[in-house]
């Protein structure tokens, strides 16, 4: 069953899919076992989402640990913060472009320790990969 | 001082990225050393998104700057893990092109040199 992107529900089947998802297991065994590997994206306004979201995404040694929709930042303390607009990552959450890509172009704005993330890229290209593998609706459309 | 300046537009992601790699790896005595000497162009490409960075280098002022440039010095491609290997040193580029994971060309004695600054094996 398609579920709406942002919801909770969603972030519940993304968690799912990249538990399932054997690449994730395997390229991110050292994630987050010595810092902080969470991440907190903002979804901005545009593409019918009307107020800004946030999505937190927690993961450790190749599992994810934590998934769910957050009302302020401050509730949560990311390690990384990835940065952009609903109609932007609504592409990416349809398989339509690339996360990745979006980050060499400035399209998402990422911030935190970039070291951990070049030396991590392919458990980051896996968890961004597991974002499109289930459906979706979503707002706007 | 040791630093890197970021010319002309806000900075691409690969830029952004690069940039932040660089502030940490000019701290690192024995890079600083080669870095500081290099004058020349090095551009560097991400194969998929073709997105592109220069990094000029002036006797010590390091830019780092959107875009590519008409015959840099050296020039590196290669997709963004083959890239992130690299610069987290988890291979050697060298290795890399050896082993036609990435695209090179232009001063490959300079190259080498350069991509010191973009190759952080603290992590």
């Amino acid at each position: 069953m398609a579920v709406l992107y942002p919801s909770q529900e969603w972030c519940d089947e993304w968690k799912k899919a990249i538990d399932r998802n054997p690449s994730v297991a395997e390229t991110g065994k050292n994630w987050g076992s010595d810092f902080n590997g969470s991440w907190l994206f903002e979804v901005q306004p545009g593409g019918g989402l009307e107020k800004t979201c946030y999505v937190y995404l927690n993961a450790k040694n190749g599992k994810c640990t934590d998934a769910r929709m957050v009302q302020e930042p401050s509730e949560v303390n990311p390690g990384f913060t990835a940065v952009g607009s609903y109609a932007d990552y609504k592409e990416v959450v349809k398989g339509e472009k690339d996360f990745i890509e979006g980050v060499m172009r400035g399209t998402f704005k990422i911030k935190g320790d970039m070291s951990r993330i070049m030396r991590n890229a392919k458990f980051i290209r896996a968890v961004a990969n597991s974002i499109s593998s289930f459906e979706a609706t979503y707002l706007g459309e | 001082m040791r630093e890197i300046k970021a010319g002309g537009e806000e900075l691409n992601g690969l830029g952004a990225i690069l940039k932040q790699v660089m502030e940490e790896t000019i701290q690192v005595p024995g890079t600083w050393k080669t870095i500081r000497r290099l004058q020349g162009t090095l551009v560097v490409r991400e194969a998929e998104s073709q997105v592109a960075v220069h990094i000029e280098f002036h006797r010590g002022e390091i830019q780092i700057q959107n875009g590519s440039v008409d015959r840099p010095t050296a020039y590196v491609e290669g997709g963004f893990e083959e890239l992130s290997a690299i610069s987290s040193g988890q291979v050697g580029p060298i290795r890399a092109l050896l082993g036609k994971k990435i695209r090179a060309g232009g001063n490959l004695w300079k190259l080498l040199q350069m991509s010191k600054v973009i190759i952080n094996r603290k992590t």
